[in-house]
């Protein structure tokens, strides 16, 4: 019979986890759009990104960024890995902040507030 | 027939690792839509896991390498000082400069979405395992999450095929 039980798969997992891993990572997209839109919007912030002077203000975002979303990524793992989280709200927070992201690395969205 | 040490890692960056890097999305795309109980035996559900799992680490492996040596060792040849690089070649002709105004712009940027987005999907599909059959809403979210890595890294891999014609890296 080519259909399966859930008795027949081990035990489930707490989504506590998930949702930390999945608002986190909305958030370290939301974080990088928001590093890429403050370095064009105020381009004296650029100086302080500027880590390597080869790769300029990108090599602060890239590191600033994945530091920044480990971080968001550990924080909400410790808060919410037992607690009973909502899937809706993980969801709808994950695909907002997701959204945030992609449009602060636009270029056009840049213009359209202010750079 | 001859490339130069920059025209090769461009090449690898660019396509070498963009060719593993769509290997790995139709592999992981097409496990996580089939990963559905009326698809799969018992056995068939762990070991379509199994490979799931190991689609969406290499898809987030592949993506984190094609960002960093892109950031870091093909941007900075790029963007170099001084009229032959190809940031201000584009730049010195009023018909390229787009090339690199919104074209460079935004895939230097929104490259970097993909690891991460990729990197969530495969912690989450690790982390519930065979489980993840019994989650259909959770399936569907890491779908639109896994494509849309996909499409922050399609839309960086095809302005990076666009602008290296326009002004090619020697």
């Amino acid at each position: 019979m080519a259909t399966t039980s859930a008795a027949q798969i081990e035990r489930d997992r707490d989504f506590g986890f998930a949702a930390a891993t999945l608002i986190g990572g909305g958030f370290g997209v939301a974080f990088f759009g928001v590093l890429t839109f403050v370095s064009e919007r105020w381009v004296t912030t650029q100086a302080g990104l500027t880590l390597t002077k080869e790769v300029g203000p990108l090599s602060g975002k890239s590191v600033y960024g994945v530091i920044g979303w480990l971080v968001a990524w550990a924080v909400l793992a410790v808060i919410l890995r037992r607690v009973k989280v909502s899937e809706k709200f993980t969801y709808w927070t994950t695909g907002i902040l997701v959204a945030v992201g992609f449009l602060l690395t636009f270029p056009p969205v840049w213009k359209l507030l202010g750079a | 027939m001859n490339l130069t040490d920059r025209e090769t890692l461009a090449a690898l960056h660019g396509m070498i690792f963009g060719a593993l890097f769509l290997l790995a999305f139709a592999g992981g795309f097409a496990g996580l839509y089939s990963l559905r109980p009326v698809l799969l035996t018992p056995q068939g559900i762990v070991e379509r896991t199994r490979r799931l799992i190991a689609g969406t680490w290499a898809m987030a492996i592949v993506a984190w390498a094609t960002v960093i040596s892109g950031t870091y060792v093909v941007y900075p040849w790029y963007r170099a000082k001084g009229p032959t690089s190809a940031k201000n070649i584009l730049l010195a002709n009023a018909n390229t400069a787009n090339w690199h105004n919104f074209g460079m712009e935004w895939k230097e940027h929104i490259a970097w979405l993909a690891p991460i987005l990729a990197t969530v999907v495969a912690v989450v599909v690790a982390y519930y395992g065979t489980r993840l059959i019994k989650h259909e809403r959770l399936r569907m979210v890491l779908m639109a999450l896994f494509t849309l890595a996909f499409a922050s890294a399609a839309v960086a891999g095809l302005f990076g095929a666009f602008i290296t014609k326009a002004a090619p890296i020697h």
